[in-house]
């Protein structure tokens, strides 16, 4: 039988101006089990702590009630209290009288009923805590960043600084993500490959840093510490090895195609690496268009390699390969426009994005830096930006501010005037968003330095009149209606999550959003953390974000793996499911219910047929303790350490058993 | 004694009898022939197939408090109990009681049961129209048999009835009403008799049933004869003569409740051990306790023939013919499922 | 009809695709039928069809081993696709004789009030098909569109009414756990009925523990019973069960406009999470 100790909590006044302190701790001694009981002024100070250890000795006592505020502030402080005391630091409970009682009462009787109340549910559910043990697992010293754009690139840059292992796997031929498409960068204008191409290749010259481009995650199991994935290298038919990257292939390739880092504004080869300074700098051959993969025709590019690195027969490749921590550095897409009405629906070939614009302004891109009509490729003076094209937009966009339409507009508006002073620049827009270290001098300067003309007001219309392009919209602070004859209309669309989002949510255990971005575990504390203990997020993948906050986001998640990585193992927390096996009928519920994937099903050979069955299994580290599965489960085969359903009981039990008696 | 009695006298009898007993008897409660207290003659069934659950029920009841109990004081039950009469039970039911006293009353006398055995006077009710699943006249009964009543009615149909005691209680009951009995009275009553009993076309041969049991235990027939079974309650629950019950704490009451060896948990042990773990052992259970073990103990089976089992079973196993198959030599495996 | 079907097993037998072939046959008194259990060919002349081929076999397949042929009607289907769903059979170990089914009737000859409404006249899923030559390639009830009438009368009263209503049922319950124990979907080892610590229902036949007892297997029931109404049937005190089921279905189809036993594929509503679940009671 439990021997259970109650210390009551003043917290100086907090607690005892509205509850009879020493009633409660009074009453108490008379709850089962209870062999001693007290007050005092503050249970966590030392001499509180230490009175509780000599109450231990002197009274033998085995379990531990401490009343006083919530659990999230001291269950540790008191755990590692009857520890030190010689008990099991599970054989304590804490009952929460001051943010559940003291605080939101006023009545002092009544507050000291409800006291007494909430510290009899602790003693009942303290007398049927089972002993814990912490267990720990070992880590696995190699990060994996998914996604090799500059969120990722500086991530495994600050993991490599901390003397850790990263991997990237980057879906496309290069890394470098989006920001390789841009000319300049706001608000600094530096040039985006300047800043770009070092970290790339630092990157590529890290011995700690492993990069497998062309690649994609296929499989994620195991849990933080210890996961284990399944990557898929994709054919590039051509040795990584024995490429020197020297583009004889590519020059000789027969095929021409769009292409796609272009924003097929410009061309490139069956065979190619998708911009100059790509990194890994070999190429890939596209296996759709290929003549030789399709026709046995062609094979030129064999021909030609002087390095015999040319390899029609390669095949898909996974590996597999184990981690302690994940980034995740997916990144973002653009929102399709073409769904509305008012631009076009898509149709017209001068009516382009933000994307397309920056390829354009690009000196090494598809123009050489001319700012053209798509249509027929002559110099476009007169150009139209539309702001907030998909973004704020609940009925057929995004809900949410895209948070960088404003800049990039402004810093595109300034580009377009210092690649052709004679160029007009408008831009319509419904606010401007210039929140960041000098963003709003920098639109104010394309305003009033560049002398773009800022029109604050939606278009109604794009159409076309005697073969040009016209633009109406009104302008809200004139309260005119505009119409501008455009060669060129860039719209800023929304920055939105990958398509493939949820597949790799769901993959990594993450949540998302209704708008498919990655949850955060806390927007204000735990903004890098995902609630899957082990996987970070970084950069446009998780919201909007521009380059300096992708930057910052991508040292944070790294801090937090190296972290994780420091330590030789995990401590996991022992208040997690159990399942019994004897009751456990195998139906996975608790599979598909649990948020965190903790549940796989296991074969094993039942105890008393001697026959296989199907069971659940909870991998202990990857369990949160949240319980769902345990509402899922029917007969009532998985319980929850450190709140069983014993415990439970014991508690409803404390509260009806003599109801009426009492009071 | 016998005495002849017409329907307005067997009625006053009734009606004398409510006024100094609780009087239970069968009803039509919602489609369901059922033993209840009545306090109206107009309620009692008079020409019924037997009732859904057996009396038994007012002996060993589906749920009992034993006693309460609250903050480790004791309240014992009160076992004393108005006398009552359970009127128009069939001769199955009477006997079924007769067995449930080797249980109960033989050598360690149940408190519970045996005041409500004492205080209970048994009016039967012959059988006129026996139905198809019955077979009591295997089992040492027949459909005008007396045993274990105090008063039994024989319907002489005409709204004529005899009625005879079985005990000092009963002939009681019956002195001074109707008149006396005839030898035609007699003779009507015997033909009725054996018209009902030709009637049962169920034979059972219980004498072989030892013997093959004995043979039989690890048998493959049980395998195959317990695979219709989908383990639920009824056949059990039903039985007049089952009395398997389980003792539980519910809420500061001590209550003892029925209970059967089809359900796996009857066996379960706290080590988590199971001997009767299989559906064919639990099937086979019910048959090795009623015709062999009860049979080796107290020299009787432990069947009256009601039929209740299979009329009830939800997938109609015919209970009766998985005896008669079972095989004489063992390990014979005889028809399939 | 009862040719063919006699002739498929005869031929999954011979064929060894199975070991035994789980079906009804006449019972003792020909006046019904009972399961059967058929192991050899000359065991299939067995086997009958009529309508009094009320039971749901699948009931059988956890327990059954090794390679099994079923004889099922559209009903019957349904609860071994959800069985798929619930991860307790292989299906790759069955083979599913399917009968073309107009209707069950009861011992007294009524014809069973799931058959009224019954949208699987034609079963879904199947090995084997047996038609009868005569009827139409679709066949639908009459009363298709009164699937749930049933529970007109109940959602007619209020809800003290409704509980009177249910109590007066529950109190006659005896805890035979026939409902259970048919119950193709109450597959569990161990039913949280026999959990003794703690004891979430209690124990003995009291109103109380009745009432738990029959309000969680409702529970438990809710989006997974295809309604094969065997519970009802079988219950030995006329408990109206399929009603509590089929409230329960209506609830589901509503809400997550799921229908059981249809789709192997899908995850049934009550053990799958989606952002845009349905919240409204939680406001
Ligand atoms: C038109 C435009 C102009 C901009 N101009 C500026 C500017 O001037 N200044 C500024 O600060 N910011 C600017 N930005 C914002 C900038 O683009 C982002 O901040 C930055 O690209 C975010 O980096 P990221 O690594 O998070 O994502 P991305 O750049 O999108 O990189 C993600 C990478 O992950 C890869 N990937 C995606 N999914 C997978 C997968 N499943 N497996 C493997 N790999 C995968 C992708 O191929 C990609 O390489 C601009 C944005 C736009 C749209
Ligand atoms: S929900 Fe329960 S019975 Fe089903 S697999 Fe999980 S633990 Fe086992
Ligand atoms: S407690 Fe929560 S996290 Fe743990 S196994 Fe159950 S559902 Fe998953
Ligand atoms: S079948 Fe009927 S009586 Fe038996 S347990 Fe179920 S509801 Fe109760
Ligand atoms: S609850 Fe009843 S109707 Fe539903 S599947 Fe089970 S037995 Fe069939
Ligand atoms: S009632 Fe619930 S726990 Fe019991 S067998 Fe049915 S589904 Fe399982």
């Amino acid at each position: 039988m439990a021997r259970i100790g109650v210390f009551v909590c003043h917290c100086g006044t907090n607690i005892s101006a509205t509850v009879d302190v020493k009633k409660v701790a009074e009453i108490a001694k008379g709850f089962p089990g209870v062999k001693f009981a007290t007050d005092y002024r503050y249970m966590c100070s030392e001499p509180g702590q230490d009175l509780i250890q000599k109450m231990v000795k002197e009274h033998n006592l085995t379990r531990i009630v401490v009343a006083a505020c919530s659990p999230s502030l001291h269950e540790k402080t008191f755990r590692t209290c009857t520890q030190n005391a010689g008990l099991n630091p599970y054989f304590f409970e804490m009952a929460n009288i001051r943010e559940q009682c003291s605080w939101v009462h006023d009545d002092r009787e009544e507050a000291t009923l409800k006291a007494i109340d909430i510290v009899k549910l602790a003693t009942a559910k303290v007398g049927k805590n089972n002993p814990l043990q912490t267990t720990f697992i070992p880590v696995e010293k190699k990060v994996l960043i998914i996604g090799g754009g500059i969120s990722g690139i500086q991530a495994a840059i600050d993991v490599a600084f901390n003397g850790f292992k990263a991997v990237i796997v980057e879906r496309e031929p290069s890394i470098g993500g989006r920001m390789a498409m841009f000319d300049k960068t706001f608000p600094t204008l530096d040039c985006a490959a300047c800043i770009l191409t070092p970290k790339m290749v630092e990157v590529n010259q890290s011995d700690l840093i492993k990069l497998y481009t062309y690649s994609e995650v296929e499989e994620v199991s195991g849990y933080v510490g210890n996961f284990k994935v399944k990557i898929r290298r994709k054919a590039r038919l051509v040795d990584e090895n024995k490429c020197n990257g020297c583009g004889t292939c590519w020059q000789r390739c027969p095929v021409r195609l769009p292409s796609e880092f272009d924003m097929n504004l410009g061309k490139r080869k069956a065979i190619y690496v998708p911009f100059p300074q790509a990194v890994p700098n070999v190429p890939v051959i596209d296996q759709k268009h290929c003549l030789y993969i399709n026709k046995k025709k062609c094979g030129i590019c064999k021909k030609v390699c002087p390095f015999e690195a040319i390899d029609y027969e390669q095949e898909d490749e996974v590996i597999e390969e184990q981690f302690g921590a994940i980034i995740v550095a997916t990144g973002f897409t653009m929102f399709d426009h073409s769904i509305y009405g008012e631009y076009g629906y898509g149709k017209y070939k001068n009516v382009t994005t933000g994307l397309h614009f920056e390829r354009m302004l690009n000196s090494s891109g598809p123009t050489g830096g001319k700012i053209v009509r798509p249509s027929d490729g002559k110099e476009a003076k007169k150009v139209v930006f539309i702001q907030c094209v998909g973004s704020r937009d609940e009925a057929r966009g995004m809900p949410y501010c895209s948070r960088l339409c404003c800049m990039y507009t402004a810093k595109q508006a300034l580009l377009l005037k210092e690649h052709n002073p004679e160029a007009e620049a408008y831009v319509f827009y419904i606010d401007i968003r210039a929140a960041g270290k000098n963003y709003e001098e920098f639109v104010e300067r394309v305003q009033d330095e560049y002398g773009a003309t800022y029109l604050r007001g939606r278009v109604s219309k794009i159409f076309q009149r005697n073969g040009r392009l016209m633009v109406r919209g009104c302008d809200t602070l004139s309260g005119t209606q505009i119409e501008i004859d455009a060669d060129l209309v860039v719209l800023a669309t929304a920055l939105i999550a990958r398509p493939d989002a949820i597949k790799l949510a769901q993959m990594l255990h993450i949540p998302y959003d209704q708008n498919r971005l990655f949850t955060e575990a806390h927007p204000k504390l735990a903004p890098v953390e995902t609630v899957t203990t082990g996987v970070f997020l970084t950069g446009a993948c998780q919201s909007p974000k521009d380059i300096p906050d992708t930057v910052a986001t991508a040292s944070a998640a790294s801090v937090k793996a190296c972290g994780l990585l420091s330590h030789e193992k995990l401590p996991i927390d022992p208040q997690i499911a159990r399942v019994d096996v004897e009751i456990c009928s195998g139906c996975l519920a608790c599979k598909e219910v649990c948020p965190f994937g903790a549940i796989e099903k296991e074969e094993i050979v039942d105890r008393v047929t001697q026959q296989k069955r199907w069971v659940a299994k909870v991998a202990p580290s990857l369990c949160n303790g949240c319980g769902a599965c345990n509402t899922a489960c029917r007969p009532g085969a998985i319980d929850l350490d450190g709140f069983t359903e014993e415990q439970i009981f014991g508690q409803i039990e404390s509260l009806t058993a003599d109801k009426g008696n009492e009071r | 004694m016998k005495r002849l009695l017409k329907k307005e006298e067997l009625n006053r009898l009734l009606l004398g009898l409510m006024k100094e007993y609780d009087v239970i008897a069968p009803i039509d409660e919602e489609g369901l022939i059922l033993f209840r207290p009545v306090t109206k003659v107009e309620q009692v069934l008079w020409d019924y197939p037997n009732s859904l659950k057996p009396v038994k029920e007012f002996f060993l009841p589906p749920r009992e408090v034993l006693f309460q109990f609250k903050r480790g004081k004791v309240q014992p039950a009160n076992l004393s109990l108005k006398k009552r009469v359970i009127w128009g039970v069939r001769p199955c039911d009477a006997r079924s009681l007769l067995l449930l006293d080797k249980v109960f009353l033989d050598s360690t006398q149940d408190v519970y049961y045996r005041e409500k055995r004492k205080s209970t006077l048994l009016v039967g009710l012959s059988c006129n129209h026996p139905e198809k699943s019955c077979f009591c006249t295997s089992f040492a009964s027949g459909p005008h048999h007396k045993e274990g009543m105090d008063l039994l009615i024989a319907d002489l149909e005409e709204g004529i009835f005899l009625l005879e005691s079985n005990s000092p209680e009963g002939e009681q009951l019956l002195k001074g009403r109707g008149k006396e009995v005839n030898k035609i009275d007699e003779k009507i009553r015997t033909k009725i008799k054996e018209k009902t009993e030709r009637k049962i076309e169920r034979k059972l041969k219980p004498s072989q049933f030892l013997e093959r049991l004995t043979n039989g235990f690890d048998s493959s027939y049980w395998e195959k004869a317990s695979r219709q079974c989908i383990s639920c309650g009824i056949c059990r629950y039903l039985c007049p003569t089952c009395h398997c019950f389980d003792i539980a704490d519910e809420e500061g009451e001590r209550v003892r409740f029925w209970d059967g060896c089809s359900f796996r948990n009857f066996t379960k042990m706290t080590s988590g051990e199971n001997p009767r773990f299989g559906k064919r052992e639990r099937f086979k259970q019910w048959y090795y306790h009623k015709f062999g073990y009860f049979k080796e103990n107290h020299g009787v089976f432990l069947c009256v023939g009601c039929g209740r089992c299979l009329r009830n079973c939800p997938v109609k196993i015919d209970f009766s013919e998985v005896l008669q198959q079972l095989p004489a030599q063992a390990q014979t495996p005889a028809r399939e499922g | 009809m009862l040719e063919q079907l006699r002739k498929k097993a005869k031929e999954l037998l011979k064929n060894k695709e199975v070991e035994v072939i789980i079906g009804y046959q006449k019972s003792n008194n020909n006046s019904f039928t009972t399961p059967c259990f058929i192991e050899s060919e000359d065991g299939v002349d067995r086997l009958t069809w009529d309508e009094h081929c009320v039971y749901n076999l699948s009931l059988y397949l956890k327990e059954v081993k090794g390679k099994v042929g079923i004889v099922a009607k559209g009903c019957d289907v349904k609860s071994i696709v959800a069985l798929m769903q619930e991860n307790q059979i292989d299906r790759d170990r069955i083979k599913i004789i399917a009968l073309e089914c107009q209707a069950q009737v009861d011992q007294e000859g009524q014809i069973l009030e799931k058959c009224r409404t019954c949208q699987v006249h034609i079963p879904g899923m199947y090995d084997e098909l047996v038609r009868s030559k005569t009827s139409p390639s679709k066949i639908e009830s009459k009363e298709s569109d009164k699937e749930y009438s049933v529970l007109e009368e109940l959602e007619a009263k209020s809800t003290p009414e409704r509980w009177q209503f249910w109590q007066r049922q529950f109190e006659k319950c005896i805890r035979c756990y026939a409902c259970r124990q048919v119950c193709p979907l109450c597959y569990c080892s161990e039913c949280i009925s026999e959990k003794t610590a703690p004891q979430w229902i209690l124990p003995s036949p009291s109103l109380k523990g009745n009432t738990t007892w029959n309000i969680v297997r409702a529970f438990h029931l809710a989006g997974r019973c295809i309604d094969c109404g065997e519970c009802e049937r079988v219950c030995p005190v006329n408990i109206p069960l399929r009603r509590l089921n089929k409230k329960m279905e209506k609830e589901i189809q509503t809400m997550f406009n799921y229908v059981p036993g249809l789709d192997s594929k899908k995850k049934p509503p009550l053990v799958d999470f989606r952002v845009d679940d349905p919240q409204e009671f939680i406001r």
